[in-house]
């Protein structure tokens, strides 16, 4: 087992729905092309309006529709995207055999709803953002795991700020 | 055997179920196997199965040999075999498609390639063969929602279809958060027998000048009011929430629907999906059809979930026309309707 060196880089932001999917669209153009983006939080709190918001900026024109009982939807834009949602699943061997590692492997955006059910699959580099409920919209708690995703949030925090 | 006969073979691997059916003459269904409603010892020998593509693998040959023994056939005597080419999960199909493949050169019988969405349209054909054309079809499912015009083999086109969430994946959400068990769309339904569907108003699910759908803001509002009542302590009449629900979902999906009809140029209304098991949304549609005059159909149950009977269906409209497929055949996961070429 690797240890960790360091810990991840966290940072919140709070916003309307309208403010989520602009973040999401900037975020969209600070990934590499091989990326994990973990999307995590309660029914309703808005992973597939920032997986839309994401997968539109990268110039996708089909729509992007919530890939819960589908599992798995693959798009090509300026970057590919593999969008999952483990909502459905329980067993470590169902979100196997959707080709876990395969997906990993490719070099695309891969998008994971509910990830936190499987947390052991996630890789160690990362980019996780859990999505809270908020008086007044959304908290967007981001976490970044190693060097890429850490320049990767950095550049969204200057971008906002 | 009887050269008039047609046996076709059709097989269904998109997403969660295992299916293959026969189907006689391109009416009569003679076995319609789907994995998920067999006795699991009779499978997997004890070991309960789970989602996804190796399951689809473990039990593909076991489906194939009870569709045909139940239809006291042999494959010998098969004329074609018809699969699932997409939409769907790619390992998944392709189990369904390489099986069809390999059964098609073995028996130097035609391949035929079908897309998913329009076996659920088909089920209609198997449940009423005359119904007059062109016909406008509501299909609703976990995975889709989609208002199709439907002109004849070949010729159909998508009107509409969900932004975001589908009907039924709409239903199971909230189904869950009001803290009822799995599936959650027939357990919603009951539930709402009971309540009160004026009691909260909920936005529509209806968008875009009733041309798409959007369940997505429907859940979320559901889910906040249910969120909001906890938070303050307030009781909340959970009966009444589900039917307010279902009472949108339903007058949603036929605000589109009744746009499209009174555009006119329809001769009959379908209904199809696994939605289409919510009896609240099969009388208002039947009653829709009935204002405008139109030959309503809805498949039995058993043809609205994921079938291989349906997919025959598609399977012996091309078997006639001649519409075969080449054994170089691939999966397509993201197959739009309208737009196969098989």
């Amino acid at each position: 087992m690797t240890l960790l060196n360091h810990k991840a880089m966290l940072k919140e932001f709070y916003c309307t729905e309208e403010e989520m999917a602009k973040l999401a669209q900037t975020l969209a153009n600070f990934l590499p092309k091989s990326a994990f983006l973990a999307l995590d939080g309660d029914l309703g709190t808005g992973k597939t309006t920032f997986a839309q918001g994401l997968i539109k900026a990268l110039g996708v024109e089909e729509p992007v529709i919530s890939p819960t009982f589908n599992l798995l939807k693959t798009y090509t834009g300026l970057k590919t995207v593999h969008h999952l949602d483990l909502y459905r699943l329980d067993h470590e061997e169902e979100v196997l055999d959707l080709g876990w590692w395969e997906l990993l492997d490719d070099p695309a955006i891969v998008l994971v709803e509910w990830q936190n059910k499987f947390p052991d699959l996630k890789p160690q580099e990362h980019l996780q953002l859990l999505i809270k409920y908020h008086e007044q919209g959304r908290v967007l708690q981001f976490s970044a795991q190693g060097e890429i995703y850490e320049k990767v949030l950095e550049e969204l925090i200057k971008c906002v700020s | 055997m009887d050269k008039e006969k047609s046996y076709i073979l059709g097989l269904e691997t998109s997403c969660d179920e295992t299916s293959a059916a026969v189907l006689l003459n391109g009416k009569e269904i003679k076995s319609n196997i789907i994995s998920s409603q067999i006795p699991i010892h009779r499978l997997y020998g004890g070991v309960v199965p789970e989602i996804a593509s190796r399951k689809h693998l473990e039990v593909v040959n076991e489906v194939i040999d009870e569709a045909l023994a139940e239809a006291q056939i042999t494959l010998q005597d098969l004329s074609a075999i018809a699969v699932t080419a997409g939409p769907g999960l790619v390992g998944a199909l392709l189990i369904g498609v390489s099986t069809a493949k390999a059964l098609a050169y073995a028996l130097k019988i035609p391949l035929i390639a079908v897309n998913h969405m329009a076996g659920h349209i088909y089920a209609n054909f198997l449940e009423t063969p005359d119904l007059p054309l062109p016909s406008l079809c509501l299909i609703v499912s976990g995975g889709h929602t989609d208002l199709v015009a439907f002109a004849g083999h070949n010729d159909l086109k998508i009107l509409g279809s969900t932004r975001d969430d589908a009907a039924g994946e709409a239903f199971d959400k909230v189904a869950r958060v009001l803290g009822l068990s799995y599936p959650g769309g027939p357990a919603l339904e009951k539930l709402a027998q009971n309540g009160n569907p004026k009691a909260f108003p909920l936005p529509s699910a209806s968008i875009n000048e009733n041309t798409e759908y959007s369940f997505s803001g429907l859940k979320t509002a559901v889910i906040n009011l249910h969120h909001k009542a906890k938070q303050k302590g307030e009781e909340i009449n959970l009966a009444d929430l589900a039917a307010s629900f279902q009472q949108v979902v339903v007058k949603s999906l036929l605000e589109n629907v009744r746009v499209e009809l009174a555009k006119g140029g329809y001769s009959s209304l379908m209904l199809a999906g696994g939605v289409a098991a919510n009896k609240v949304l099969r009388q208002a549609m039947e009653e829709l059809a009935q204002e405008y005059n139109l030959p309503f159909s809805v498949p039995a149950m058993i043809l609205c979930t994921d079938n291989a009977a349906m997919i025959a269906a598609v399977g012996y409209a091309k078997y006639q026309q001649g519409k075969f497929a080449g054994l170089d055949l691939n999966a397509y996961p993201a197959l739009r309707l309208g737009q196969d070429d098989f």
